[in-house]
């Protein structure tokens, strides 16, 4: 009986896990990146204007629209020193779906996008709170704190994310691109018009300032995946392609901002036995990812 | 009251009054607006194709021909899903999209772009050669600053390259004219791929310009009175556009081989 030879990217789609296998054995991974080497980030476009911020931002072969965006909100008062999240939403692009209906991938992206941005007090709620100026004879003045209309208000941010071409998880580099979407976010001046006919209408005025963060160096997720082949674990950095995605569960997913550990994440789906030196390894590839990424 | 707790959704808050810009691009009355073209970009759909004009940005994904699950169909479906990102205004959207309930389905403007593309694309496809098949098109605009009409010719010229892209057998690639008949103190005159519909009467055909220029597609918005004459000059020009961006589709298609 002859025996059938398959190319390694049919051999991926039809057994990944064998594929997998003897990629590793011969030292390399089945997208041919070495085991401790991440995928491009690279920004390619910026657009920006008094509404939104647009950021195109390519990671291999994936490529992200993210928006961020703002509504306003009219509160009754608020309390200083806290910090709040961006209100996010993701679509990825995959063919035929059932329109509407967010995946659970989509759902617990942005769960734990929203998440993790409050716990890492990024964005302080002082930085989003304002009081409408008055618009008097083409000039800005603080409204009257007697008069009905000074109430305060609020920016809310709300970013939505577009992936094409997805291929790996997705958690890092959204996270990526909502961080630096914040830091090309630029806020407008909202007043009022000193006429009772527009009283209760707001309105944009296009000076720009940024938006004031609490974030002193570049915090940035990467992931990786264990791999255990005779004995050995095998620490795999930014998972790709379904073969890494469908096999190795035992991963971790950690922020770090080059000094500090922001977040670890760790799920040991293959039950292996995960050593100290491991968890340290991980850590420190972080770091050092994220000090080369900022330095960039 | 219906809460979604699929999505994390931002408080609903006052809309402010955005100053007036105009970041149009001049252009002469009978020009086509200049276009850059991509395609390829998405590595998981089978074609794509990526096309900026002027400032409207357009996106296209190909996915198929992918076997479909069920009973057996002797030609392929074919579905067009068109969606504008969250932050990006929507023709005309004061008027279609008012009362639209569905927050997070296809709004009535991105149905009716869906339909009008489904409609012009569907004769050129040979769906014979795909039974038991889908092949789903799924339109992003990433910015808008035109027209309905003037973004529906050109989403329909950015689908023929992405399906041409995907490879997927096609009689002829569809192009799209638009122009419209501005009334001026009793003068008419005819502008060529407008920017803005500006109350004028606006005019969309689609074309398979191969042979004998078919028309698959035509859409007439306005309120003017019409007569033959005056119709007949209005697709005669929007053949005069279809054409010149076909030539300009095939001399990039070539440059790609």
């Amino acid at each position: 009986m002859d025996s059938i030879s398959f190319p390694p990217e049919v051999l991926e789609r039809i057994i990944p896990d064998l594929s997998l296998e003897r990629h590793i054995k011969s030292g390399i991974r089945p997208n041919y990146r070495n085991f401790q080497e991440f995928r491009n980030i690279e920004i390619l476009k910026v657009i920006s204007n008094e509404k939104l911020t647009t950021l195109y931002i390519k990671n291999g072969i994936t490529l992200i629209i993210a928006t961020i965006s703002y509504t306003i909100n009219e509160i009754m008062n608020y309390t200083p020193n806290q910090f709040t999240s961006v209100y996010p939403s993701l679509s990825v692009s995959r063919g035929r779906t059932i329109s509407g209906a967010p995946t659970d991938e989509e759902m617990n992206l942005c769960q734990n996008l929203y998440e993790t941005l409050l716990a890492n007090k990024f964005l302080p709620l002082d930085s989003l709170v304002f009081k409408p100026k008055l618009k008097v004879d083409d000039e800005f003045i603080d409204i009257d704190e007697t008069d009905f209309s000074s109430n305060l208000h609020q920016f809310n941010l709300s970013i939505n994310f577009k992936v094409l071409g997805r291929s790996g998880p997705l958690f890092d580099i959204l996270y990526y691109s909502l961080i630096e979407c914040l830091k090309n976010f630029k806020l407008p001046e909202i007043y009022m018009e000193d006429s009772i006919e527009l009283r209760n209408q707001i309105f944009v005025n296009p000076v720009l300032t940024p938006v004031k963060l609490n974030i002193q160096n570049n915090p940035i997720s990467s992931n990786f995946g264990i791999y255990k082949l005779n004995d050995e674990n095998f620490i795999l950095c930014d998972l790709e392609n379904e073969s890494e995605e469908s096999n190795i569960i035992t991963k971790s997913s950690i922020i770090s901002d080059g000094e500090n550990l922001l977040n670890f994440n760790f799920i040991n789906g293959n039950l292996l036995d995960i050593t100290k030196d491991d968890l340290i390894q991980m850590i420190k590839l972080s770091e050092t990812r994220s000090k080369k990424l900022s330095t960039q | 009251m219906n809460i979604d707790r699929r999505r994390i959704i931002a408080p609903e808050g006052i809309t402010p009054i955005y100053p007036k810009t105009s970041s149009q691009q001049s252009k002469d009355d009978n020009d086509i607006k200049k276009m850059f073209i991509k395609t390829g970009l998405i590595n998981n759909a089978n074609g794509s194709s990526y096309m900026e004009i002027d400032n409207n940005i357009i996106e296209v994904s190909v996915f198929g021909p992918r076997p479909i699950r069920g009973s057996f169909i002797d030609q392929a479906s074919v579905s067009v899903e068109c969606k504008f990102l969250p932050h990006i205004s929507q023709p005309n959207e004061g008027i279609f999209n008012e009362n639209d309930g569905k927050k997070h389905g296809l709004t009535n403007i991105e149905q009716k772009i869906s339909s009008y593309v489904e409609t012009a694309i569907l004769p050129s496809i040979l769906l014979k050669k795909y039974p038991k098949s889908t092949i789903d098109l799924h339109i992003t605009i990433i910015e808008n600053n035109t027209s309905l009409l003037n973004l529906i010719g050109w989403i329909i010229n950015c689908s023929s390259i992405a399906l041409v892209d995907a490879g997927i057998e096609i009689k002829d690639i569809i192009t799209s004219g638009q122009v419209n008949l501005k009334t001026v103190d009793g003068n008419e005159s005819v502008i060529v791929d407008p920017n803005d519909n500006d109350n004028s009467l606006e005019v969309l055909v689609s074309y398979m310009n191969l042979k004998n220029d078919e028309i698959v597609g035509l859409w007439i918005e306005g309120s003017n009175d019409l007569d033959n004459e005056v119709l007949n000059g209005l697709i005669t020009k929007c053949n005069e556009m279809s054409r010149k961006i076909r030539s300009n589709i095939n001399a990039y298609l070539l440059s790609q081989q």
